[in-house]
């Protein structure tokens, strides 16, 4: 896996410190708490654990207003919301049901900060067309998307 | 983002999960993933292959099919009167002074001239924007970064442009139909959202993959047969794979199959490559097998997957067979004209579109830039084009040269 970030950073950050400073720019418009649970199960993918893990760390080190909490597979909590894929992380769980099975490497981890944005704004985002169609759905969806780290 | 945003908002109801493939491999068999991004809803009862606007993720989700069916069925939400049948919702874009088509480096750099330069400008990207740049694994050749994967540079790219200019992505241009100059008339496009009135046009749609034209290869597209290395080759890590071609891209592509752990063999129908120097000799070094003088006849496969290859010798018409769990195909680029001739504009001998060297077409307001005029087709010509089309559309909007 070719390396995205290499581990060379003073106090123990794991995000370099260019991308530490936009955060810190863009986290300055979160208004409600983001809580991030992840799951790992050791053994198993674990460089996406460790990558999932010490990626989640820095957030929730960058602002008061992101927590993070991290759960084995299997555990009671894993049990509780049915998570088997290691690593899994779970934004909100309590409210929403947003994952990301496996680590959001590449183009993906844009979409996982914008999702804390939006969580935390509690906004969609969706246009004036796309929300009211919205509207008329009254059954379950599930929309798995697959991704590439490309 | 879609999944994301609708999860957002109805809870109860919607549930999103973005599924990395390369680390739940299970997942992606079940679901017969070969392409990215593809999405599952309801556990298999309707997928949804590549990007598509929000709007049509959102209608899609919502009633299980795809906006084709649903256009067919005549049960597409919001399509009733207008004139054209393919555009739902009613969002009306509005006027603008210019509108880019496509999101590559030329068009992006169009995009920053025409705003710096005072224009209304909008630029609309049927996929995502960066073009053929972002699906590159490794740029070496744009001055001022030595090295740099393709996606980055584009990222980089379309952050300074959309400083300036909207971006649309997702968001393809159906149809534009341009008014009577002499009656002050404006351009109209249409888009799968709606329609933009524009004083001027720049195309600079770029160009697409040349298919093999070999049976199979429809069939197999998605499931065995790609087009793009640095979007599925994770899917092939230890695995078979062959790359058909031999020019930059091929063999760009295949070192990069290589070092991402992919059993690789390039399948070239000449006796060498047309590649740049540095790259044959990586190739030679990486000591990437080479089927010369063989053309592939057909893709076979079990129906459901592509894996197994047939093999022609061009110099003595034999066949072998080769077997493989996927193909990349990397022979070259088709400019992407539809736009440019169903709007009548000239092309030239070898089917790219035809401008003058200050990029304008043939028909007045309409320029063209990037690898859509032909040309040599590297990055620093399209960001060049794309910024001279930008000033001559300005020039023409502020003194319009056919009024003289």
């Amino acid at each position: 896996m070719t390396p995205v970030f290499k581990n060379d950073n003073p106090d123990g950050w794991f995000l370099p410190e260019d991308v530490r400073k936009q955060l810190l720019d863009t986290f300055k418009s979160l208004k409600g708490e983001v809580v991030l649970e992840v799951f790992t199960q050791p053994g198993s993918s674990d460089e996406f654990n460790e990558y999932m893990v010490q990626f989640c760390t820095d957030l929730a080190r960058l602002t008061d207003l992101i927590k993070l909490q991290v759960f084995d597979i299997p555990s009671a909590r894993a049990n509780e919301l049915g998570v088997t894929a290691s690593p899994t992380l779970c934004i909100n769980p309590d409210d929403y049901h947003i994952r990301f099975l496996g680590a959001p490497l590449g183009e993906e981890g844009k979409a996982f900060i914008t999702a804390i944005m939006l969580v935390s704004l509690k906004m969609s985002a969706l246009s004036d067309v796309s929300a009211p169609m919205l509207e008329t759905l009254n059954e379950e969806r599930l929309a798995q998307v697959f991704v590439s780290p490309t | 983002m879609n999944a994301i945003k609708c999860a957002i908002a109805k809870p109860g109801l919607v549930k999103a999960e973005c599924v990395e493939m390369n680390e739940n491999p299970e997942l992606t068999e079940k679901f017969e993933v070969g392409s990215v991004p593809h999405t599952v809803f309801n556990n298999g009862s309707h997928n949804a292959m590549g990007l598509m606007p929000e709007e049509r993720f959102v209608v899609e989700m919502v009633y299980l099919k795809s906006a084709e069916q649903l256009l067919e069925e005549g049960a597409l939400p919001g399509m009733d009167e207008k004139e054209k049948t393919s555009q739902y919702g009613t969002i009306e874009p509005g006027e603008v002074d210019l509108v880019i088509v496509g999101a590559g480096p030329a068009g992006l750099t169009a995009g920053i001239y025409a705003v710096r330069a005072g224009l209304k400008a909008v630029v609309l990207e049927k996929s995502i924007v960066g073009g053929q740049v972002a699906l590159t694994p490794v740029v070496e050749n744009y001055p001022g970064f030595a090295t740099v994967p393709g996606k980055q540079l584009m990222d980089i790219m379309s952050e300074h442009a959309r400083e300036y200019v909207p971006v649309h992505e997702g968001e393809g241009v159906e149809s534009i139909k341009i008014g009577d100059l002499k009656i002050g008339e404006t351009i109209k496009v249409t888009t799968n959202r709606g329609a933009y009135s524009a004083k001027a046009l720049i195309l600079s749609t770029g160009a697409s993959y040349r298919k093999l034209g070999a049976a199979g290869e429809d069939r197999y597209f998605g499931r065995g047969i790609n087009y793009c290395a640095s979007c599925d080759g994770y899917l092939y890590k230890d695995k078979k794979a062959a790359i058909i071609g031999g020019g930059n891209t091929a063999l760009t592509d295949a070192l990069h199959l290589k070092n991402l752990g992919v059993d690789i063999t390039i399948i070239h129908r000449g006796d060498s490559f047309r590649a740049q120097k540095p790259l044959q000799d990586s190739v030679a070094h990486e000591k990437i097998p080479i089927i010369w003088n063989t053309e592939v006849e057909e893709i076979q496969g079990d129906e459901r997957r592509a894996n197994n290859l047939r093999l022609r010798n061009t110099k003595d018409g034999s066949t072998t067979e080769l077997a493989v769990d996927g193909a990349f195909v990397a022979i070259g680029q088709v400019a992407s004209t539809e736009l440019a001739k169903a709007l009548g504009v000239e092309l030239k001998e070898d089917g790219f579109v035809k401008v003058d060297s200050a990029m304008r077409t043939n028909i007045p307001r309409v320029y063209a830039a990037g690898d859509l005029t032909g040309g040599l087709q590297q990055i620093v010509t399209a960001i060049g084009e794309g910024s001279i089309a930008a000033m001559s559309a300005f020039e023409d909007i502020s003194h319009p040269y056919w009024k003289e």
